[in-house]
């Protein structure tokens, strides 16, 4: 939504001049780049995580019932 | 009776569990999570700060010192370096971690005294908290990451001391270095958006 309606996004309050170019391309990344650093930092866990859990069960003999 | 009947009987023992992540690192990540987004939102006022200034840094103010800097980024990195010797070392008997700790702690205390020694320097040129917004998202970042210095410098102290005696457990220890690891790797990045 962001990327499509970024001018109409830049219209508000705080954004001293939507046509200052340089202004306009910092506030998109700096939204885009704190939008996705949480998720990124979520993901990396979840990638940790189940690589762990893999090189585990790798190590583990098998189930008596199997 | 088969052996179907038997393990109904006497059901094998629950499986061992096996903790993925010591809760030391667990709770130091969760931390540094928190930690990274702080940052995060220095940096992107910084930014959008920097963008809509129309010059940046404002001009008629000292300039940063670059180049001490960047020998003091050294003096971190390397501690970082001694570290991660640290933990290899801890690995094969936690006194053989001791001279490598030891140098990752000096090398920090050095980064910070260093600093201090740099914003006595900037203070000393006019350069105050209220000189621009340059000089104020300077003094917050480059000082918020200090106290984060001091403060993993004061809990590496006191675990140097858990060395000595025997008693640092390996995932303390773990969680520790992660921590050195985290404000050694953000400083670079603060020092490029905020000296560069």
């Amino acid at each position: 939504m962001i990327a499509v309606v970024a001018s109409t996004l830049l219209a508000c309050a705080v954004c001293f001049d939507p046509a200052d170019q340089a202004f306009s391309r910092a506030l998109l990344g700096m939204s885009v780049f704190l939008s996705l650093l949480p998720l990124g930092m979520l993901g990396g866990g979840a990638w940790y995580v189940v690589r762990k859990v893999r090189a585990l069960e790798s190590h583990l003999p098998p189930h008596p019932d199997a | 009776m088969t052996e179907r009947d038997l393990r109904l009987i006497h059901p094998s023992p629950p499986p061992e569990r096996r903790q993925i992540v010591p809760s030391a690192v667990l709770g130091t990540t969760i931390f540094i999570g928190t930690e990274v987004m702080l940052f995060a939102g220095f940096i992107s006022a910084y930014s959008i700060s920097a963008a809509a200034a129309p010059m940046w840094p404002p001009p008629n103010q000292p300039r940063l010192p670059l180049e001490m800097t960047a020998i003091n980024t050294t003096a971190l990195v390397l501690s970082a370096v001694a570290m991660w010797w640290a933990g290899r070392q801890f690995a094969q008997g936690p006194a053989k971690a001791r001279l490598a700790y030891l140098a990752a702690l000096a090398l920090g205390t050095f980064f910070v005294v260093f600093q201090g020694f740099e914003w006595y320097r900037l203070l000393a040129e006019g350069l105050g908290l209220t000189t621009s917004t340059h000089a104020s998202f300077f003094y917050l970042i480059v000082g918020m990451h200090a106290l984060h210095v001091i403060g993993a410098l004061g809990a590496m102290f006191a675990l140097f001391r858990a060395l000595g005696r025997g008693t640092l457990s390996p995932d303390v220890f773990a969680a520790a270095r992660l921590y050195w690891y985290f404000v050694v790797g953000l400083w670079p990045i603060l020092y490029w958006r905020v000296y560069l």
